[in-house]
């Protein structure tokens, strides 16, 4: 009796087991090898996309998911960064001057952060948007402490982390919630990419002699580039002292700000644009007076008070760590030192003007 | 879509149970867990019955949970926070919803608090929402500022109270209740107190209706800025450092017009001005009643201005603060020049309690000019806009108890006048402003 009571149980529970794994929107594999794009909204698990063979940790691409670099990396508390875009099979990203390139219905853009603890490459989150017939999608997996796994959080988390940066400060490493995604990843109110566009790809990849934008029309990956000639000038890698300071110090306004702080953005409010194409002008910040900043200003009055950097607005929100008033608002809890020392050299460039 | 479950109940038991009985037990459990997942597998297998109500927080949330509810909640729900107190560390944001309602049990009942807040700008994060309700709960201690709402249209704030109970500081957060850029807003029955900038605050907006409103002890209590189409009325504002103001700021998305401000309470406003430095309002004088500054279509009648001792109303241009400050006018599509203001049937008194501890730099300058003589209820700065006739774009009609100064400051303040003939005259009251907004 016993036994035949506790073989059903077995049975009821394999069959459970069963219709379970059918369901889409738990869990993934139907074929090896190959991407599992979520057709039901997103997998509880980042294993279920199979967008890696082998150890998930490890990061290894599986077919039509392309690692890429960029010159000019959006700060985030000093994680590093790995980065990949899947396209369907036959597909192809489109070309935009000065603008985000366009993306295959389907694609998925891959951000895993990590840290190097200890000499161990510790994963923190992933990060996943995900281009669906209503739009893109953007969802965050928090990795398990084996390393095994990441799991889909939606209303983010805060993880107390020691900085890799000396002084090895305490700090709250923040995986956002799913809003907050769109709280850098929006133009018009609408979630969008922000860091596929052509300055920002146009790199020598490392362990290559190729430039990754050719390399993409080459494989077919990329549509539309134009001949490398009338390619728009590439954004610097932050330490090249060779690039012009103007330029180095754009682009990275570029990058780490002028997502929000662009006419379409959501911190377009401010009126201050920060995107790379701006003009020079007090849309810049220079001699900009400040809109809603309340404990913002540090004491100052202008944006960007050209010849003094320490008497600006964007370095006091640079050098604080405060929610309040540290800027960017989103994704920074520790002080971009060297962010910070190009901005305020280049502010202390700019020819001095008391802005009358 | 994913659906969160809280509060599940656990189930125990105790004593010995014969093994058999387990299995059965299991198995019974299964078919049912089987039930449930083929009738709900297409949107959800984790779906558990709980007899908590799901468009229901509790305190015993995390900031977490609460955050994902959200995220997850259908367009159309009316989210209710229960009574009691939420320790919350991060911004609580919602984004894209429609016809949304959040409601407490009551502003003495369900407090959020951020005082142990670590993560996010805001208390609340309201963005590109249509139909949007909050209502019958307090905010307090934000970091930054209490509940901002952005990007979105039809937007009620009814009986919210937004509190810095510290003690009045520039480490409390810019605003109270934010909305900017919306079109359509309510704000009714509200509170706030202790804004580092403004307790109420529409920027940017179109059509905005702030009412039965009480704002004290913030910087400014209410402000209306670069928006069209806003009516202020039935509000209270007192002991801030100014009481109301309607400004017209450069570099920003629109410049505002048709700002009705009448029958309001603006009392005793002669609050420290605790603003950061830098900020435009750190500029106003500790004691000013209302500030419209380089506004145009304004229209201020049937209000109570007493007790508002350096400036009880103020008709000034920006290009005065650009002159005394340095503040450069950068804007090719600004218009500094005021216009089309009428101030008629309110009333004027002063008292003799002067800040001059906490003061703006333009506060001390007034103080200064009257050496401790009474400064005149109604002051304009005579920068009137070109062409604008023999008024310079403002009318004062019969208001009572009403002193004027014309400062003349653009002569350097060299030749004042205390005579208002120039501008004893009538204009075309403004139409109400009727908004479309959600309710209770």
């Amino acid at each position: 009796m016993k036994t035949g009571l506790a073989n059903l149980a077995r049975v009821v529970l394999f069959t459970t087991l069963a219709i379970c794994y059918g369901c889409d929107s738990d869990t993934g594999p139907e074929e090896n090898g190959k991407v599992h794009f979520p057709d039901n909204g997103p997998f509880d698990l980042l294993s279920s996309y199979q967008l890696f063979s082998g150890n998930l940790s490890d990061l290894s691409p599986n077919d039509h998911v392309i690692p890429y670099d960029l010159n000019m990396p959006l700060f985030s508390d000093y994680a590093e960064k790995k980065r990949f875009v899947y396209l369907p099979e036959g597909t192809a990203m489109t070309y935009n001057e000065g603008e985000i390139f366009e993306f295959p219905n389907q694609t998925i853009l891959i951000k895993n952060f990590f840290y190097d603890i200890n000499g161990m490459k510790s994963l923190i989150e992933t990060r996943l948007l995900i281009g669906t017939d209503s739009g893109w999608q953007a969802f965050a997996y928090q990795w398990n402490e084996e390393q095994t796994d990441a799991r889909l959080i939606n209303g983010g988390a805060l993880i107390q982390l020691s900085s890799p940066h000396q002084p090895a400060e305490q700090f709250y490493y923040k995986i956002p919630n799913n809003n907050q995604c769109k709280g850098c990843h929006e133009r018009n109110s609408q979630l969008v990419p922000i860091g596929l566009k052509s300055r920002n790809l146009n790199i020598i990849v490392e362990n290559s002699s190729e430039n990754q934008l050719i390399n993409w029309a080459k494989f077919g990956f990329l549509k539309g580039l134009p001949d490398s000639k009338s390619l728009e000038e590439p954004f610097p890698d932050m330490s090249d002292f060779q690039s012009p300071l103007n330029m180095r110090a754009r682009a990275y306004l570029d990058v780490n700000c002028g997502h929000c702080h662009h006419p379409n953005g959501p911190a377009n409010n401010s009126g201050l644009f920060l995107h790379f194409e701006q003009e020079e002008n007090s849309n810049l910040g220079i001699c900009k007076t400040p809109v809603s900043v309340g404990p913002g200003t540090g004491g100052h009055s202008l944006v960007i008070k050209p010849g003094q950097a320490d008497e600006s607005i964007l370095t006091f929100r640079m050098i604080s760590v405060k929610p309040e008033i540290r800027m960017p608002e989103l994704g920074r809890a520790l002080v971009h030192e060297e962010g910070l020392e190009l901005i305020t050299e280049w502010i202390n460039s700019l020819p001095e003007n008391n802005c009358n | 879509m994913k659906t969160f479950n809280i509060n599940q109940k656990e189930t125990g038991h105790s004593g010995r149970v014969p093994i058999h009985r387990i299995l059965l037990v299991i198995i019974l459990l299964s078919i049912f867990a089987q039930l449930a997942l083929l009738s709900s597998c297409e949107d959800d297998p984790t779906n558990v019955v709980t007899d908590e109500d799901p468009d229901q927080i509790d305190p015993t949330m995390t900031t977490e949970e609460i955050q994902e509810k959200l995220i997850s909640v259908e367009d159309g729900t009316i989210l209710t926070f229960k009574a009691g107190t939420y320790n919350l560390t991060s911004t609580l944001s919602i984004d894209g919803k429609d016809n949304l309602k959040i409601k407490g049990e009551g502003e003495d009942k369900t407090i959020l608090n951020f005082s142990g807040q670590i993560e996010g700008a805001e208390g609340m994060k309201v963005s590109n929402v249509t139909n949007f309700l909050i209502a019958n709960l307090t905010i307090k201690e934000t970091k930054g500022d209490g509940i901002k709402v952005d990007h979105s249209k039809g937007v009620s704030f009814i009986n919210l109270s937004v509190i810095w109970e510290t003690p009045l500081s520039s480490e409390n957060g810019g605003y109270g209740i934010y909305p900017v850029l919306c079109e359509e807003v309510m704000i009714d029955n509200c509170y706030t107190k202790g804004a580092s900038d403004s307790g109420i605050y529409v920027g940017q907006s179109t059509n905005a209706v702030i009412k039965n409103s009480t704002a004290e002890y913030n910087v400014a209590g209410i402000e209306i800025e670069n928006t069209i189409g806003a009516e202020a009325y039935d509000n209270i504002t007192t002991n801030n450092a100014a009481g109301l103001l309607v400004m017209d700021l450069q570099n920003l998305s629109q410049l505002g017009e048709t700002i009705l401000i009448h029958d309001n309470i603006i009392k005793d406003n002669n609050g420290d001005n605790f603003a950061p430095k830098g900020n435009l309002v750190a500029l106003v004088p500790a004691g000013t009643g209302i500030l419209v500054l380089s506004s145009r279509k304004v229209e201020i009648f049937d209000n109570e201005i007493h007790g508002n001792n350096v400036a009880g109303l103020g008709i000034i241009s920006f290009a005065m603060i650009a002159g005394m400050t340095g503040n450069p006018i950068t804007d090719p599509n600004y218009n500094p020049f005021y216009s089309d203001i009428y101030v008629h049937d309110n009333s004027f008194a002063k008292t003799d309690v002067i800040n001059t501890t906490a003061q703006s730099d333009i506060g001390l300058f007034l103080l200064q000019m009257f050496q401790g003589t009474p400064i005149p209820d109604i002051i304009t700065d005579g920068i009137f806009a070109p062409g604008s006739g023999a008024n310079g774009g403002f009318c004062l009609n019969n208001n009572e108890n009403a002193g004027f100064i014309n400062l003349d400051a653009p002569n350097g303040f060299t030749n004042p006048s205390f005579d208002p003939t120039p501008h004893l005259c009538e204009m075309e009251p403004l139409g109400s402003i009727s908004v479309d907004v959600p309710t209770l």
